[in-house]
């Protein structure tokens, strides 16, 4: 009995043993292929930056030394292909963010400003003094990049490994290291002005839009209420302020079907930002009755010059876009953004960033071109419906005081804006009616 | 010597052989464009023909995004699965019934107007996409919370010091914890749509804001260094 009993316990801890040891080689050479795949993955992304790196060493250096314009262009424009690839490559790389961000600023950087060149190339300028000075500090910048970059590749060994050597939320590893080590060149980053997506002076963006006074914790409480005064709101309550660029209240409140959030800044008591959730009901309202509630809402706060220009229903809500008018101008960059519920056309969210960041006195409505000339600039195959004067936002931070004419053809709607003061075409916009509501593009 | 001319004549041989092979090729090629466009031709001509009341053809990803809207809307109760089933065309028939729609149980052009539901695969995809971070990420947190979770990830968008696509952000390795552990790959619901559609259309409750942690949970003492903007319920996010 007792040896029986020991033969069926050793059969079974030999069953279980072997169980597990399959299952253990199993899982461990599975592991093995994908810690494998990983790996390769990794080590291409690695080696085609050490490869995006070099090229763009080289572009910059011919850039530098190439006196024909349009060769120069040519340069620019390939940096800036190497560098998008180049920033992908980072972006595919296991590197904690505080040790890979500076390589990725700077090849961003770079990028951008070598489009900006390659532009003003092709536009016929010629590239400043201040344009070459900062190539010639970036061209420096790459030297030093480049050279941590290949140290680091050309004194691996086979066994290197990006899998093993790297780990979340530890920055101690040789990799993260030599990442980081890229922007210790001992110098200031260039500081770069130029019209591009990464521009330093769109980070130094001004605030117009707000009022010089401060108010009280107690007066952005009392704005809210005012505003939301037929809603019969409960349980308002202060969650702390909000810093940074707009230094703003934040509320929270609730309604019979909602939770409603609001920011009002502390400087000029400008209401912010309303976002909320909660149910719907069954839509009532015309797109036109919602448009005027988001011009009533945006009066109610002392904004009286808030005219609807564009409007679109998504879900039961309507998006309602307003900017202000004055002498007639319609002020595209001050726009803000409301939504409104069909239902009961009540006020489900508000946007005024870029009212805060741009509404100003602007004073400058002198109409140069007629609009009988600038009418001469519409295609003739446009049969014109109607004509506005506005301002409108152009890339990064600009302005134009424009005619815009709203057009039909072949059952398009189009709109063209035409530049008051030179009479060129500014944009084209081609209104595209998807399930969706309406879109420009 | 011999040896040499002699693989340099197997050489030469090899180079015969393929020229009547590229001629092959060639009128191969010239066949294929010409089969391809007839079936363009035909194409064009069959589309020509297709009847005015247009159809949302629904797929995974299309169906997912109705589901949420309905669910949101009180009209969908079952688990947002991207599956265009009974219950799903059920919830369509009533919607379309409270609108005065007709009632087809199909996604036609005024019912994915009526929700808001576009035909744009690349805004599907995105939206998807950006819903599937909110969830993972603060599912548990205020509604505003999660808006601000979605703003997050299209400020890195847009910041030098990050990738510059909506999937190079939410695809970067050890950028948010959800991709780590498997969170990623849970269905988002209606209010983690509701959130990604608001942070898409630029709203944004933390006025720029790169990052955000929970600091209750927070283990890199990198990123106590960071500015504070806001806290908005369990998450500070910061500059």
């Amino acid at each position: 009995m007792k040896t029986r009993t020991f033969i069926a316990v050793v059969i079974a801890l030999v069953v279980t043993v072997g169980v597990l040891a399959f299952g253990w080689i199993g899982s461990n050479s599975q592991y093995a292929t994908v810690s494998g795949q990983l790996e390769s993955n990794y080590q291409k992304s690695f080696s085609e930056l050490v490869t995006n790196i070099n090229t763009i060493e080289i572009y910059m250096s011919k850039a530098l030394i190439t006196m024909e314009s349009q060769k120069q262009q040519e340069q620019y424009q390939k940096i800036n292909q190497q560098c998008s690839l180049a920033a992908t490559n980072l972006g595919n790389l296991p590197v904690n963010h505080e040790s890979i961000v500076e390589t990725t600023k700077f090849v961003n950087q770079l990028g951008g400003f070598s489009y900006y060149l390659s532009q003003k190339l092709k536009n016929g300028s010629t590239l400043s003094d201040a344009d070459i000075k900062s190539v010639n500090e970036l061209y420096n910048w790459c030297l030093y990049v480049q050279s941590v970059i290949n140290d680091f590749a050309n004194n691996q060994d086979g066994s290197f490994s990006i899998l093993n050597s790297t780990s979340y939320n530890d920055t101690s590893s040789n990799f993260d290291k030599m990442f980081a080590n890229t922007s210790a060149t001992g110098t200031e980053f260039p500081t770069l002005i130029y019209d591009g997506p990464f521009s330093d002076s769109i980070k130094n963006k001004k605030i117009l839009g707000l009022e010089d006074f401060v108010i009280s914790q107690n007066d952005a409480k009392k704005i809210i209420e005012a505003a939301f005064v037929d809603y019969n709101i409960k349980n308002i309550k202060f969650n702390g302020m909000v810093e940074g660029k707009f230094r703003s209240f934040n509320f929270t409140f609730e309604t019979k079907h909602r939770t409603y959030y609001a920011d009002v800044t502390e400087k000029g008591g400008l209401l912010l930002s309303v976002s909320s959730n909660g149910t719907l009901g069954v839509e009532k309202l015309s797109l036109d009755e919602a448009k005027r509630e988001a011009e009533l809402f945006a009066k109610n706060l002392g904004l009286d010059d808030l005219k609807g220009v564009w409007s679109t229903v998504l879900s039961g809500v309507a998006y309602v876009n307003l900017v202000p008018v004055k002498n007639n101008v319609l002020i595209y960059p001050d726009m803000v953004k409301v939504k409104v519920s069909l239902d009961t056309g009540s006020i489900l969210g508000w946007e005024a960033q870029s009212y805060a960041y741009n509404h100003d006195e602007r004073n400058d409505f002198d109409f140069v071109i007629s609009e009988q000339t600038a009418r001469k600039m519409v295609s003739p195959y446009l049969s014109i419906v109607s004509i506005k004067k506005c301002i409108i936002p152009q890339d990064y931070g600009k302005e134009q005081l424009c005619y815009e004419y709203k057009c039909e053809y072949n059952s398009y709607e189009y709109y063209v804006y035409i530049s008051a003061k030179t009479g060129q075409e500014v944009n084209t916009l081609r209104v595209i009616k998807t399930s969706n509501g309406n879109l420009l593009q | 010597m011999k040896q040499k001319n002699k693989k340099s004549e197997k050489d030469l041989n090899i180079l015969d052989e393929q020229k009547p092979t590229s001629g092959a090729k060639r009128i191969f090629a010239i066949s294929m464009v010409f089969v391809l466009t007839i079936v363009s031709i035909l194409s064009v001509i069959v589309v020509g023909n297709l009847p005015s009341e247009e159809v949302v053809t629904a797929n995974v990803t299309n169906t997912r995004i109705v589901q949420a809207k309905l669910s949101s809307l009180g009209y969908f109760k079952d688990e947002i699965d991207g599956i265009f089933d009974t219950a799903t065309i059920e919830a369509i028939k009533q919607y379309q019934a409270d609108r005065n729609l007709n009632i087809t149980g199909s996604l036609d052009m005024a019912t994915t107007t009526a929700l808001g539901v576009t035909d744009n695969t690349q805004a599907n995809t995105d939206l998807y996409l950006l819903a599937k971070l909110i969830y993972s990420e603060a599912r548990g947190e205020v509604y505003e919370g999660q808006v601000a979770v979605g703003a997050v990830v299209l400020n890195r968008v847009d910041d030098a010091g990050f990738p510059n696509t909506l999937q190079g952000v939410i695809y970067q390795p050890w950028a948010f914890t959800a991709l780590h552990d498997g969170q990623f790959n849970l269905e988002p619901n209606g209010t983690a749509y509701q959130a990604a559609q608001d942070a898409m259309n630029g709203w944004d409750p933390t006025y720029g804001c790169l990052f955000y942690y929970n600091p209750r949970t927070a283990t890199s003492s990198w990123i106590f260094s960071r500015q504070i903007i806001v806290t908005i319920g369990n998450h500070v996010f910061c500059v």
